[in-house]
């Protein structure tokens, strides 16, 4: 094995096909006598084959038109801001002396009272009007956010050469952060706000997992408007894993009547057997009402899943209720 | 993967841009915009932030084209700088960790979300017990190291091109392939032995 130490690199290589060819013919000769080299080969291989596989949706060409006109606007402004700062220092440059000394002071002090103005622009803990704040790059925080302002682009740039003021109007994309718990109104908002995020189901997910977290290690209840939204996600939801993971808040909310109606809803309905699984187990985690034993006839004879139609007989035949009930 | 040759327009357009055309820069993008998004996403993981990092990418292509000088393909070029930006874009994000809810990245998220509820065989549970021990691996491997990794196994790069994108010598982008590829190796050995 030590003697094939300096192989194992090569039979990588070889593997990712980058070796030349006379060295691949090289590497190939050692395989057919090397046992150890050979096992490397057979590990590599089962990695590339147990690696899961990257997917990616390629986007339709709206999509990318989309990315491409977002492109070509930021370039073209980005253009034009480099064009008016050249064409104001080429009318700066023309003028008599007097006159470009005249606009250089008037320029420089305008510069100096934007700057005073902008002074202890960062004033944490107060009450304060954070458009007003807004300077690219520079921090704001109050007492539970924090704004981290970046100059995404500049959309216009004007100067009044009478008052000597010039007008930059630019946009700033922000990350605003927000931290407190489930008792702060404007986190529940927000997480509510989340599980209805449209586009990106990663944020739906983290909101519902948080929302499980939460209803797991607290027994106080849930808000109402986040119940709502998860009954509203459960319905639309195209992802099998969030939704299960919305049934299981649901489920640790019985015998709430709004979770319980959701569930037995689920339960009726709903296309995927996995969903109707996981809701059959929870209802029947809790006490029977009459109500329930009617859903079980029901699903006991009409589920195309073949567990849960067993599973309903069982409970029926346990409470040993007839079909007449 | 075989690199596009420059040809032709591509130089005009190249020129153009340089000498200040949007346009020519539009043309260019055109061009290249998918290939960088596949890139980008190979290595951040999501779509969503992708689509962010290829803005950012363009943007700084249009602010640097007047450097290009055709020492390798503008899809090379393109590449180094989505690389780089995709790499600031991992560093940023492990700094706003704190902000999530769970202690899972991105891409744990996906795989979560990519798992379903199934009644599947042992075997399908193996698999998708070591499907998801090499993705945390993956997870867990140093920025660099897993760059290099999705580029060549994924991606398909030569290990050549990828030093050109990362601007590293090759002996440093075999050294993280390799290492990464031991690591992988390691989660996976406790499997070969249940096999034999």
């Amino acid at each position: 094995m030590n003697a094939c130490k300096s192989y194992h690199d090569k039979v990588m290589l070889y593997f990712y096909n980058e070796l030349p060819g006379t060295e691949r013919l090289d590497v190939e000769n050692h395989l057919a006598s090397c046992d150890s080299c050979k096992a490397a080969m057979f590990q590599l291989e089962s990695l590339q084959k147990a690696l899961p596989e990257q997917s990616y949706d390629e986007p339709d060409e709206a999509a990318m038109q989309l990315l491409r006109n977002t492109i070509s606007r930021r370039i073209r402004t980005e253009k034009s801001i480099g064009n008016e700062l050249l064409n104001m220092f080429s009318t700066m440059l023309q003028p008599a002396p007097a006159l470009r000394i005249g606009f250089a002071l008037t320029l420089f002090v305008a510069g100096y009272f934007i700057g005073r103005q902008n002074d202890g622009a960062v004033l944490p803990g107060q009450n304060t009007q954070f458009e007003q704040l807004l300077t690219a790059n520079e921090q704001v925080q109050s007492e539970n956010s924090e704004i981290n302002p970046l100059l995404a682009s500049i959309d216009k740039l004007s100067y009044d050469a009478k008052t000597g003021n010039i007008e930059i109007s630019y946009v700033t994309v922000n990350d605003i952060q927000l931290q407190g718990n489930m008792e702060n109104p404007t986190v529940r908002q927000m997480l509510r706000q989340a599980i209805l995020e449209k586009d990106n189901p990663a944020v739906r997910l983290h909101a519902v997992k948080a929302v499980k977290s939460f209803t797991e290690s607290n027994q106080t209840q849930l808000d109402p408007g986040i119940v709502e939204a998860l009954t509203t996600l459960i319905k639309n939801e195209d992802n099998l894993g969030v939704r299960l993971k919305v049934l299981r808040v649901l489920k640790t909310l019985l015998p709430n009547p709004y979770a319980k109606a959701t569930l037995v809803r689920v339960l009726l309905d709903d296309p995927d057997s996995a969903m109707r699984i996981e809701a059959l187990t929870a209802l029947l985690e809790q006490e029977l009402e009459a109500d329930d034993i009617g859903i079980l006839h029901k699903i006991a004879r009409d589920d195309s899943n073949g567990y849960i139609r067993s599973q309903a007989k069982l409970t029926i035949d346990k409470y040993g209720v007839s079909d007449e009930q | 993967m075989e690199s596009r040759k420059i040809d032709r327009f591509e130089i005009e357009l190249i020129l153009q841009a340089q000498a200040g055309s949007a346009e020519a820069f539009d043309k260019l993008v055109r061009l290249h915009d998918r290939r960088v998004l596949q890139l980008i996403c190979s290595i951040v993981g999501n779509m969503h932030d992708a689509y962010d990092v290829h803005q950012e990418t363009f943007i700084n292509a249009f602010r640097k084209i007047s450097s290009f000088r055709f020492e390798s393909t503008l899809s090379t070029w393109l590449g180094r700088i989505a690389i780089n930006y995709s790499l600031n874009w991992l560093k940023r994000q492990k700094r706003r960790q704190w902000l999530s809810f769970g202690s899972e990245n991105e891409s744990q998220v996906s795989r979560e979300m990519e798992m379903g509820y199934e009644d599947a065989a042992e075997d399908d549970l193996l698999d998708e017990e070591l499907s998801k021990h090499i993705k945390t691996a993956l997870q867990q491997l140093p920025d660099q190291q897993r760059t290099v990794f999705i580029l060549k196994h994924y991606q398909g790069y030569k290990i050549r091109e990828i030093a050109d994108m990362m601007g590293s010598a090759e002996g440093t982008i075999k050294n993280h392939l390799f290492r990464a590829t031991h690591r992988l190796q390691k989660i996976l050995q406790p499997y070969y032995d249940v096999e034999e």
